[in-house]
């Protein structure tokens, strides 16, 4: 068994009990997972401790993408890089701080990182998304700019630097950059 | 410390019981437990209003397990609830505005009669344990106030002994654990402490009380002490008390804002090492007997490491220090090996030794702006210098 981590669309299933829930698409093929979702949006992270049978049964599917196995492995130049940046700028997460040479590590903790920050703004009930990422933070409600700081607070983070002038990307990779540093207890593992 | 063990036969749960609200029925207590109010499979749950704690535990009694302890529950409502609705894997489930609206996640795993199902929140963790054996994390910080609670959706299920484990005086505490201790995303609240009287080989905690929140996490304690993301802000500490052959900290500190804080062993009586570490913090050490050996350690940010006094050896092997570190050692007796040592970044760091008794030997040492010296008294080799 081998722990893994996913990005893949989420579904509203209905699954015999629940009507309508949110849950990761291909969450039926995984024997255990540990979804953390990107707010409102249909993406979420994955973790999951899978053989190799249930790993090729998930990434035979298109739409979704997979950190390698050792997280230490750096994000190499050309066609890798691009793939993962247009996979997330695709799926309207912000993509422009993902750098060859940065280590699958880094990258999930940031990601994550964005996810957790989005879907705690969704916990106060606003969508930040309800901007364009390229849109300056002012374009969105007070109560919606109010609510990122909050969960930047809530998540020790600086907000340093960030003001309404800033873009919703600007400001999601500012935070979420400082999550590089932190190891990620996730699914049960330190990441 | 809230608790309940439903004694009162078929009524309904009496205030500081508030039902979830919205479309969620109500529980009532149950010869020898509690269940929902219609009896009959459908939503229903209550929390415990008057308790803010991050944990809820309830002893499975019988019937389908579509149900289990609640946290964080509050007005819309919102909050997270466990079920093992399939009898075969548990779930933790989010509840936003009234609806079971997203899974969180999944595990193998069922519920026992007698056995406690329990739902607690460690940071962004939430973590389901099954008789006290930690079976699911999930990590959703969407909610994190409220109140726990139970939810009772099929109309048979029935739990007895709710308690949200918020003791005013919590602990933890380990008479004896021969060779190891490994602790993870745990948080420790000030009533909250971990007592260990003694670890025989790997390390002997006590009365830790780390306040609001900070996770102390240490992959493997062996003869090291890693502490990663470590967020404790000023007054909180981390008291050891002794280890005895290879790590003894004694009124560690851990001060500043998140990412800022020292780690100060008061005394090490034997020997101190870190491996392949990131230390995000400055370590000062007012005392080593007899050796510190730092391999492979990173510190980072505008750390430094501060040894007022080092009796006889301080070791550190490809330690990189980054950004404004500094290496302050005051006095050391007999011996200073660097080896593959780098200081990085120009005009930022600091090596000072005001005293040096014996040896300085630096091998593969780079130091890319001053080096300031203080007095050393018998031989100074060194190796491929560069300065």
């Amino acid at each position: 068994m081998t722990v893994r981590i996913y990005l893949m669309p989420t579904i509203l299933a209905d699954n015999g009990r629940h009507l309508n829930m949110k849950r990761a698409k291909y969450r039926t093929l995984l024997s255990n997972s540990s979804v953390i979702h990107y707010g409102p949006e249909p993406y979420c992270m994955v973790l999951s401790d899978v053989d190799t049978t249930q790993h090729s049964a998930v990434m035979a599917n298109a739409d979704v993408r997979a950190a390698p196995a050792d997280l230490d492995t750096t994000i190499a130049s050309g066609a890798p890089l691009n793939t993962i940046v247009n996979t997330l700028e695709a799926a309207s997460i912000p993509a422009q701080w993902v750098v060859a040479g940065m280590s699958f590590r880094t990258f999930v903790r940031r990601l994550a990182g964005i996810f957790i920050v989005t879907q705690g703004v969704s916990g106060k009930k606003f969508r930040l998304l309800q901007a364009a990422l390229d849109d300056p933070l002012n374009t969105l409600s007070a109560n919606a700019h109010s609510a990122l700081l909050d969960i930047a607070t809530a998540q020790q983070l600086s907000t340093t630097g960030i003001t309404g002038s800033t873009t919703l990307r600007s400001a999601l990779t500012t935070l979420c950059a400082q999550f590089a540093t932190r190891p990620l207890f996730y699914g049960g593992v330190s990441l | 410390m809230a608790s309940d063990d439903f004694a009162s036969a078929n009524s309904p749960l009496a205030s500081p019981w508030t039902g979830f609200g919205g479309s969620f029925g109500n529980l009532r207590s149950t010869s020898g437990g509690c269940r929902n109010v219609a009896g009959s499979d459908a939503d229903a749950g209550a929390y415990y209003s008057s308790s803010s704690a991050q944990s809820s535990q309830v002893d499975y009694v019988s019937g389908s397990t579509d149900g289990g302890p609640a946290l964080n529950m509050g007005v819309g409502p919102d909050g997270y609830v466990d079920s093992a609705y399939n009898g075969t894997e548990v779930f933790t489930f989010r509840v936003d505005d009234g609806s079971v609206s997203a899974e969180l996640g999944h595990a193998t795993g069922v519920y026992v009669a007698t056995q406690a199902v329990r739902l607690r929140r460690s940071g962004n963790n939430l973590i389901t344990s099954l008789a006290g054996v930690d079976t699911l994390t999930v990590t959703d910080a969407t909610y994190t106030g409220g109140s726990p609670g139970v939810l009772c959706y099929s109309g048979d299920f029935i739990v007895d002994n709710w308690t949200d484990g918020a003791a005013g005086a919590f602990s933890l505490t380990i008479g004896q654990l021969s060779y190891a201790l490994s602790l993870q995303a745990v948080t420790l609240k000030a009533d909250r402490p971990l007592t260990i009287a003694q670890l025989s080989y790997a390390l002997t905690l006590q009365s830790v009380s780390m306040i609001a929140g900070p996770t102390l996490q240490a992959g493997q304690i062996s003869y090291a002490l890693s502490l990663q993301d470590v967020s404790a802000k000023a007054d909180r500490t981390l008291p050891i008390g002794q280890l005895s052959y290879a790590l003894s900290l004694q009124a560690v500190t851990t001060t500043g804002p998140a990412t800022t804080f020292s780690l100060s062993p008061e005394q090490i009586s034997y020997a101190l090492s870190l491996a392949d570490s990131l230390a995000d913090y400055e370590m000062s050490a007012a005392q080593i007997s007899y050796a510190l050996t730092l391999q492979d350690v990173a510190l980072i940010c505008g750390r430094k490491v501060t040894n007022d006094q080092l009796s006889y050896a301080l070791s550190l092997q490809s330690v990189g220090l980054f950004r404004g570190a500094a290496l302050q050692i005051d006095q050391i007796s007999y011996a200073l090996n660097l080896q593959t040592l780098g200081f990085v970044y120009v005009g930022s760091f600091t090596l000072a030794c005001e005293k040096i008794d014996y040896a300085l030997n630096l091998q593969q040492v780079a130091l890319l702006s001053s080096a300031n010296r203080g007095e050393i008294f018998h031989t100074l080799p060194l190796n491929w210098w560069t300065k």
